[in-house]
């Protein structure tokens, strides 16, 4: 039997009085891209938090593959095939950008990080170059990351997120900020990111994202959260004729 | 920082000078400055070690002198017995230094363990308070002069010399610190060197990258203490003499000041610092006692001026 990528059974997030997260049930099956959509402020970063190990939860079960994660450190998610890219981009300023992604390729490799060899061995610098030019990036490789523009900081953070070679990816506003262009290769990344070009199985993607032609374009299935609750969960053609995802969230139109 | 910007190379013209100044100041009959240049050299070392945290880790330690005190009263109490023993095997520098370093590792790795569980402003603070702690035990070792502290019975010997010898003093010390230079360029460019360097930055990220940061970062807090230990036992040698002063706070933010003013996370910038700190000490002092009234507004402009420090300089300038 095979588990499901994601399994989210009640889980609770308080922040003081209020419930971030207030009893949040989900099933990621594997390979799908599943689309988390809400106002802000309705818990959706909290959730994907949770589900990396940055917050943990006041009550409930968070499965990945099977395993219950929700009250494991940060560190452990790795291994355990999750990654993320974060809302606001979050690289490594000072550091190359090869450098940014060469953690997570030296963790999926199992190498610990040595005091003497240098950071970019020859086993390393593959994936390196394989990540970076599916990125778009490989022409800035040795630049600071600090240095680059918005639109290839986004393209890096995504990048460090797949570093590790995860299976289950959390995406967190991956379009924000991003130019027509951008946003349209930004589209074609996911949807390669999701195909899996290393042999595996095709990856989990949950997408967070505002972009709504978007998400529509690119998920199998949305959910939608609001104050801390899944109010509706469906393929893109259900949500788009839910009325009550049309009240709280689309607008009545 | 590779050895090819314009800071590396005026810091390898500076070190072959060095090497060098000996033998010039006994042309000269100025033996004074080898013995001030070797103080010099023992603050880069320790400011190198201090480097690795505060600078590339952004762990900013305010009792990184408690390492000097460590190293240095280790070294005092080594030659107390071999003293008493008329020599032997504790009285040479292999044993002595080896130890020395030991002996602030394992203070460092118990003093980090603590320390690198809190951030920012309470990481100062807690540091500070481990090195007030470490000043405070060197003050009620009443066998080794308490308050005022003890003159080395002998110094840490060196086949048929030892370390009471101006040029043999700073002929180690040289090696050391050229050797703590190479070694950090190397470990700084290594993957664990990346992961001190991210975790500056980007602490969360590189968790969940699946990095269990905080290893490192004690491993980088321990070695740091280590060679700190070194260089106090160095220090011990090089002015014949313990005293609690060592490890005070105000010895610990002299070390704050020569990395931030060489250039924090610069490979070259401790050295720098140190030449700076020590030169301008010396020369303000002979001005005014009251040199530092003079010294504080310049340290402040530096740092003010150009947040890279004195490395920063040489790289400003090569950019106009």
């Amino acid at each position: 039997m095979s588990s499901p990528a994601l399994e989210i059974i009640g889980l609770h997030k308080q922040f003081g009085g209020v419930a971030a997260n207030d009893g949040i049930d989900l099933i990621l099956e594997t390979g799908e891209i599943h689309a988390l959509i809400g106002p802000n402020g309705s818990g959706k970063t909290t959730l994907i938090n949770q589900i990396m190990g940055i917050l943990t939860p006041n009550s409930g079960e968070i499965h990945v593959f099977g395993q219950n994660v929700a009250h494991r450190p940060i560190h452990t998610r790795s291994k355990m095939g999750v990654g993320r890219s974060w809302q606001i981009p979050s690289v490594f300023p000072d550091l190359t950008v090869a450098e940014n992604v060469a953690f997570g390729v030296r963790a999926a490799l199992g190498l610990s990080a040595g005091w003497w060899t240098k950071a970019l061995t020859e086993d390393v610098t593959d994936r390196v170059d394989k990540l970076l030019g599916q990125a778009g990036l490989r022409q800035v490789m040795d630049a600071p990351a600090g240095d680059l523009s918005h639109a290839d900081q986004r393209k890096l953070d995504v990048a460090i997120a797949l570093s590790s070679d995860p299976i289950l990816v959390l995406l967190d506003e991956p379009l924000a900020g991003l130019g027509a262009d951008e946003t349209t290769h930004m589209l074609t990344y996911i949807r390669k990111i999701r195909a899996n070009s290393t042999p595996g199985p095709k990856r989990t993607i949950v997408l967070i994202e505002h972009d709504m032609d978007a998400v529509f374009a690119l998920s199998d299935r949305i959910s939608v959260l609001v104050e801390g609750k899944i109010v509706a969960t469906g393929t893109p053609q259900e949500i788009g004729q839910n009325p009550i995802v049309q009240h709280a969230y689309l607008g009545e139109a | 920082m590779t050895p090819t910007t314009p800071a590396s190379r005026w810091a390898i013209a500076l070190l072959i000078a060095l090497a060098a100044a000996p033998v010039f100041s006994a042309l000269a009959g100025q033996t004074f400055y080898v013995f001030l240049l070797s103080k010099m050299m023992i603050l880069a070392l320790a400011g190198v070690s201090l480097n690795w945290i505060l600078g590339y880790g952004n762990m900013p330690s305010f009792g990184h002198a408690g390492f000097l005190g460590i190293g240095a009263y280790s070294v005092a109490i080594m030659s107390m017995r071999a003293a008493e023993a008329q020599g032997g095997w504790l009285a040479t520098a292999f044993v002595q230094l080896p130890i020395a370093t030991l002996a602030a590792a394992i203070a460092a790795i118990i003093i980090g363990a603590v320390s690198l569980r809190t951030r920012g402003v309470y990481f100062i603070m807690i540091t500070l308070a481990f090195g007030q702690m470490l000043f405070s035990l060197g003050v009620a070792l009443e066998p080794l002069g308490g308050d005022d502290g003890m003159t080395l019975p002998m110094y840490s010997t060196l086949g048929p010399a030892d370390l009471s010898s101006g040029p043999v003093l700073y002929y180690v010390v040289l090696g050391l610190l050229v050797l703590a230079l190479a070694g950090s360029h190397r470990l700084m460019q290594s993957p664990f060197g990346a992961v001190i360097r991210g975790a500056k930055s980007n602490e969360t990220r590189l968790e969940a990258l699946g990095v269990p940061t905080y290893r490192y970062r004690l491993a980088a807090f321990a070695l740091a203490g280590a060679v700190c230990g070194l260089a106090g036992a160095l220090l011990a040698n090089q002015g014949g003499y313990v005293s609690p002063a060592l490890a005070a706070w105000t010895h610990s933010a002299e070390l704050v000041v020569i990395v931030l003013l060489g250039g924090a996370g610069t490979l070259f910038g401790p050295l720098f610092g140190a030449l700076a700190v020590v030169g301008l000490e010396e020369i303000l002092s002979q001005l005014t006692e009251h040199w530092r009234i003079i010294f504080g507004p310049i340290l402040i402009l530096v740092v003010l001026a150009n947040r890279g420090g004195i490395s920063g300089l040489f790289r400003a300038r090569t950019n106009v």
